[in-house]
């Protein structure tokens, strides 16, 4: 018994120490996989931590970046903008090179007094010199001063000199209604209006030559019946300006007498799903203002005589201002139109009249227009109105399939010269337009022949030209242009009335057409 | 400079004629724009409040609309971000002393602000509870447990977010109220609760996420209200909320950024817009997002979500916002010190 006694002893205690050993041995395991999860958590946590840590810097970077201030570079110019985009600079620009090839005697040039006696016409033709010139160099600065102020600074440098074209601040105060002061393009026609880059041809049309080019005023402008903060039906311009002639970039005013310009222009069918009625526009502009050149106000204010009790009567004489202060015209390569001389002036009231119309659909674009400009003019006692006209439609079409539009195009396809994947847009134009001279301005304003405004053997009564183009677009920025122009000339040429008046002239002009004017021209044009 | 008589005539006659023209759309278009430059957590309670509103003012006002955006951020850096130009017509900040600077550094608006409505222009209160994972692992039941070593707390940048401050002063409040509390106990109280912070976060609702979307952390300083979204969005299963045994009475503030409104011509629309916070409707909202309503009623109807709770105010612990900013929370101050990254 004591045997089993001591065996089961044995025994139990052996089991004892190995259930003991097994529980703690259990314990231990499983104090180690706590130790391992609390590592493990405490890890992932570390790892939870400095990703979260590391989100965190990429917010607070792209916040940063958000209200950093952006540069851009691209095919719309350069610009520096602040983080909201409400303060900006803009560095945008146009250079234009040209060649022009005359084809026989389409230059005219008036010959002196010694005039070979083998040649009796007082004008003559000549073959004019074809050259290579900068026609445009125009850097543009523009930008916003918050987000109601915009401004403009655009100089053209192509003639070595700075010439001012556009310094002006628009006041953006709401689509209906914005003002803008400085110098820049008076409400006018479609063409003058267009920014120069897309002008059709490099000169610009008769229309374009009866309207002046930029002038110093003030202007409200906006778009009225705008709908969801899209395009208005009908935009507006009405302004005051110093008063600038036909084609003069004007600097200064010598007056007081204001010019008062009003823009009409509808776009009426705007929101209609007729696709052939949404690219028509109409409108119409007009000018008046009193441009008196002949004896300025600010002259005539001390002619007279005046008195007072000390000194008695004090006469001034003051020989009359003679300013001129009306415009000659040309195609933009020869002036086939001036006035006589010096004595003849601007005196009187000057109007413009000038209903436009465009339309555009697809890759198919025509602008219509037609201006009428009166002015007073002097010559010694003879004061005439005089009313010159004239008309222009210009067409231009795709071949390439690009959408047509009045301020820009995107070519579809830029050009990838030299492999052939890309030819870039190539375009069509056309354009016929006509000017008309007030006949009055050639008519003997006295018994004396040679007393005229203008002489109608050195300047044209009328010119009608017409021309094809073809613009190649190799991307947005980059195009070659060739076009081929001719102008038919009616009178301008021939032999002049003697301008004598002791004894008064008798003999009245002879008057010949000049030679028509024929001239390929091509140019290279890179706007940014 | 003179006009000849006839230009003058033409002018007379076209520009007003332009003008109206240019004018006549603006003056049928009644459309007003409200811009509510608001804190972190807010975003639920005003997109309610700007329904409710609208609804009202536009039934009001036939035919006139109403817009209202809100904007969100840290509160402190969206005071800022009104003082350095953004056009709010109203700001509702998380608290008084954000909505005063409108006044001390910008003069946006009049020096007594906080008396154009009731209660201080606080229309709503909140506190400052602990939102913990389900079962709460680490048992943490008051603030002396956040100071133990391996609890993870989640508080944002009290330099930035003024959900931080009220968190640090509830902090530092309960270590001056322990026995044999002083400032120097407090401090040390608060440097050892902050040395258990990983992650800083700019604001209230980027510190929710570090802790309830990436899991991060033991415990969150919530806003009640925050807490209470969290539960909601994630589940009870997930997170529960303590309340310790003493917190801070927040007193989110409210103000009329009177020189943008009057620029805009919104001032009344604003003030009706504040106003409206106080109707019953109003406080009904605010209970019905977990803010604590002043309205006896609406505390009344959600008072299920607003346990009792021993509550100190800024001006009993720290003698006020102001007061309280300068010491702790101004460069230099006692965060800056107590905080090192």
């Amino acid at each position: 018994m004591n045997k089993y006694n001591s065996q089961f002893k044995i025994w139990s205690g052996t089991l004892s120490a190995v259930v003991a050993l097994s529980g703690t041995l259990v314990v231990a395991h499983a104090q180690s996989n706590d130790s391992l999860t609390q590592r493990l958590d405490a890890l992932d946590q570390q790892i939870r931590v400095v990703a979260r840590l590391n989100e965190i810097a990429q917010e607070d970077a792209k916040a940063a970046a958000a209200k950093a201030g952006k540069a851009f570079a691209g095919e719309g110019g350069f610009s520096l903008s602040s983080a909201d985009g409400a303060c900006t600079l803009k560095f945008r620009g146009f250079v234009q090179s040209q060649g022009q090839y005359f084809k026989g005697n389409a230059g005219t040039v008036s010959q002196s007094a010694s005039v070979p006696s083998t040649n009796p016409d007082n004008t003559r033709s000549i073959e004019p010199v074809g050259a290579y010139t900068i026609k445009r160099l125009q850097p543009d600065f523009s930008g916003a001063l918050g987000k109601q102020f915009d401004w403009r600074v655009q100089v053209n440098l192509a003639a070595g000199t700075v010439d001012l074209l556009d310094v002006n601040l628009d006041w953006k105060i709401r689509p209906e209604l914005n003002l803008r002061v400085g110098k820049f393009k008076p409400p006018t026609g479609l063409e003058r209006l267009l920014a120069t880059p897309r002008a059709p041809f490099v000169e610009g049309s008769f229309v374009t030559a009866l309207q002046p080019n930029r002038d110093l005023g003030i202007q409200l402008f906006g778009e009225l019946f705008g709908k969801n903060g899209g395009q208005g039906l009908v935009e507006y311009q009405a302004g005051l300006f110093d008063g600038a002639r036909d084609g003069q970039n004007n600097t200064t005013d010598n007056n007081n007498d204001k010019d008062l310009y009003v823009r009409l222009f509808s776009n009426p069918f705007a929101r209609t799903d007729i696709d052939l009625l949404r690219g028509f526009s109409v409108g119409v502009s007009g000018s008046r203002g009193y441009h008196n050149d002949y004896n300025s106000p600010a002259v005539r204010a001390v002619v007279g005589s005046s008195s007072n009790a000390i000194s008695g009567t004090i006469s001034v004489t003051v020989t009359p201002s003679v300013t001129n202060g009306i415009a000659s015209y040309s195609t933009g390569r020869q002036t086939f139109f001036s006035y006589n001389n010096t004595d003849d002036t601007s005196e009187g009231l000057l109007t413009r009249l000038s209903p436009q119309a465009s339309y555009y659909y697809g890759p198919l674009g025509l602008i219509a227009e037609y201006t009428q400009t009166t002015q007073t003019v002097r010559l010694a006692a003879f004061s005439n109105d005089l009313t010159n006209t004239a008309w222009a439609l210009t067409g231009s079409y795709f071949l390439t399939g690009e959408k047509n539009a009045y301020k820009s195009i995107k070519v579809k396809t830029a050009n990838t010269f030299p492999t052939l994947e890309g030819l870039g847009a190539v375009e069509i134009l056309g354009r016929v337009h006509s000017i008309k001279i007030d006949d009055k301005a050639f008519k003997a304003l006295s018994t004396n022949l040679g007393q005229r405004y203008a002489d109608p053997a050195k300047s044209a009564s009328a010119a009608l030209g017409y021309g094809l183009a073809l613009g190649w677009y190799l991307n947005n920025n980059v195009k070659i242009f060739a076009s081929y122009e001719r102008t038919d000339f009616t009178g301008g040429a021939g032999v002049s009335a003697k301008t004598s008046t002791t004894p008064a002239s008798t003999a009245a002009p002879v008057v010949k057409d000049r030679d028509a004017e024929q001239v390929v021209t091509a140019s290279f044009n890179v706007a940014f | 400079m003179k006009f000849s008589t006839s230009s003058l005539r033409t002018v007379a006659l076209g520009l007003p004629l332009v003008i109206s023209l240019a004018l006549a759309g603006a003056a049928s278009a009644k459309t007003y724009n409200l811009l509510n430059v608001s804190y972190d957590p807010t975003r639920e309670l005003y997109k309610d409040v700007n329904a409710a509103f609208i609804k009202q003012w536009e039934a009001k006002h036939a035919g006139d609309k109403l817009n209202i955006q809100q904007s969100h951020g840290g509160s402190g850096k969206q005071a800022r971000a009104v003082i350095d130009g953004l056009q709010a017509d109203v700001v509702t900040l998380a608290l008084h002393y954000d909505v005063d600077v409108l006044y001390s550094v910008a003069h946006l608006i009049p020096k007594d602000w906080d008396k154009k409505l009731a209660n201080n222009s606080a229309p709503y209160t909140s506190t400052i509870v602990f939102l913990v994972r389900k079962g709460n692992p680490k048992k943490i039941k008051d603030w002396g447990d956040l100071i133990k070593p391996g609890v993870s707390i989640i508080t944002p940048n009290p330099k930035t977010s003024g959900g931080a401050r009220w968190n640090y002063l509830a902090a530092w409040g309960y270590a001056l109220r322990l026995p044999g509390g002083n400032e120097a106990k407090a401090r040390d109280f608060v440097k050892k609760l902050y040395k258990n912070v990983p992650v800083l976060d700019a604001g209230a609702r980027g510190a929710t996420t570090t802790f309830v979307q990436r899991g991060i952390g033991d415990v969150f300083l919530s806003w009640e209200n925050e807490a209470h979204l969290a539960i909601n969005e994630l589940g009870p299963d997930k997170f529960e909320i303590i309340y310790p045994s003493v917190s801070i009475l927040a007193e989110p503030s409210v103000a009329v950024v009177e020189k943008n409104a009057k620029r805009k011509g919104t001032t009344e629309i604003a003030k009706e817009y504040l106003n409206f916070l106080y109707t019953e409707q109003g406080q009904d909202i605010a209970g019905k997002n977990y803010y604590r309503p002043r309205s006896a009623a609406a505390l009344a109807k959600y008072k299920a979500n607003f346990p009792d709770l021993n509550l100190f105010t800024i001006d009993e612990v720290f003698g006020g916002w102001a007061k309280a900013q300068k010491t702790h929370f101004d460069d230099g101050g006692e965060f800056d010190k107590i905080y090192v990254p």
